[in-house]
């Protein structure tokens, strides 16, 4: 396992676990602060930490009220 | 040009608001560095989880920067031209049904100025977004697998960002002609990959098409240099974005405000 977490060329890997991250994080606060999504706001904060990259761009598609 | 001006400017604070200026970059960098990032690793994933039986010797030729550049711009051409489309298709339909758009007409606002401060608002973020996504995948194939000549990626981008311009283009006028974010995004979908399609079916007939752009994008890339059929083409996506941009202020002047 060690071995295996060596391995990854950390420079290289690190800007994008972050980008992930930060995408994943403006998904939750928007999330959290909008009032009403469309559909029920557990399942789309579900969506948003379990899918990868899909469930943030699902939720900002689809998920906010547009007005 | 003053309520121009203020218009762009609520088109951007919107925009930020509904924290687009930073998700679609992101997605863009995403996609982009996907791209080296999985061609590098692709022979050692195929070791792990292939399940290949062993012994097995696969003689996979690591991809050249550029052709790895080419698979970054055909993701970019579906799954970036996607998301830009769900992303702006409620730009004008959306503001209508919800009134928003009656309350700034009610003001002395020319139509001209209210659809033009969008066209300006989208081609922003779309040009941002794919500046961006390409360069940080341009420094990961550097990183990763060999360095391409920064002039070719200028090139490129330039060339491609007409077509994403296109398509955008299209997205703001069926927003304006029809109600329905839903409707809005499947018909310029549909259209967008009608023309791709056409055009890679009958190419030699139809140097013309602004589909074509992809393919120069490609060109510019692998040789440096650009077709001669390539003016044809941009010409006629400069006519069609023109035409198309006047044809949605004069519906638009038409269009009930409110509906």
């Amino acid at each position: 396992m060690n071995e295996l977490l060596n391995g990854i060329p950390w420079g290289a890997a690190a800007p994008i676990l972050v980008l992930h991250l930060i995408l994943m994080i403006t998904a939750l606060i928007s999330c959290i602060r909008e009032e009403k999504t469309n559909g029920s706001k557990w399942l789309w904060i579900l969506i948003i930490l379990i899918i990868n990259l899909i469930g943030p761009v699902l939720y900002f598609v689809v998920g906010r009220r547009n007005d | 040009m003053i309520q121009w001006i203020v218009l762009y400017r609520k088109e951007m604070t919107e925009m930020a608001r509904n924290y687009k200026i930073l998700w679609i970059p992101i997605v863009f960098i995403l996609l982009g560095v996907m791209q080296p990032v999985s061609s590098y690793y692709m022979p050692e994933i195929l070791d792990n989880f292939g399940g290949l039986p062993e012994g097995t010797i696969l003689d996979m030729p690591t991809p050249t920067g550029e052709e790895v550049l080419m698979q970054v711009i055909s993701n970019y051409g579906m799954l970036g031209v996607l998301i830009l489309v769900l992303s702006a298709m409620g730009v004008v339909s959306a503001e209508r049904q919800s009134g928003v758009a009656g309350m700034v007409m009610i003001k002395p606002v020319p139509y001209s100025s209210y659809i033009l401060s969008k066209w300006a608002g989208l081609l922003t973020i779309t040009l941002i977004s794919l500046f961006i996504g390409y360069v940080a995948s341009w420094y990961y194939t550097s990183l990763l697998i060999e360095t391409v000549a920064f002039e070719r990626i200028f090139q490129s981008v330039v060339i491609y960002s007409i077509w994403l311009v296109f398509v955008v283009t299209l997205t703001l006028f069926f927003s304006t002609i029809m109600k329905g974010n839903g409707s809005v995004a499947f018909v310029t979908i549909f259209v967008v990959f009608a023309i791709s399609t056409v055009t890679s079916i009958l190419g030699k007939y139809m140097t013309w098409s602004p589909a074509k752009m992809t393919e120069h994008t490609g060109q510019v890339l692998l040789s440096g240099e650009l077709d001669s059929s390539f003016l044809l083409a941009f010409i006629t996506t400069i006519a069609i974005i023109i035409v198309v941009l006047i044809s949605s202020i004069q519906i638009f002047k038409q269009k009930e405000l409110l509906e």
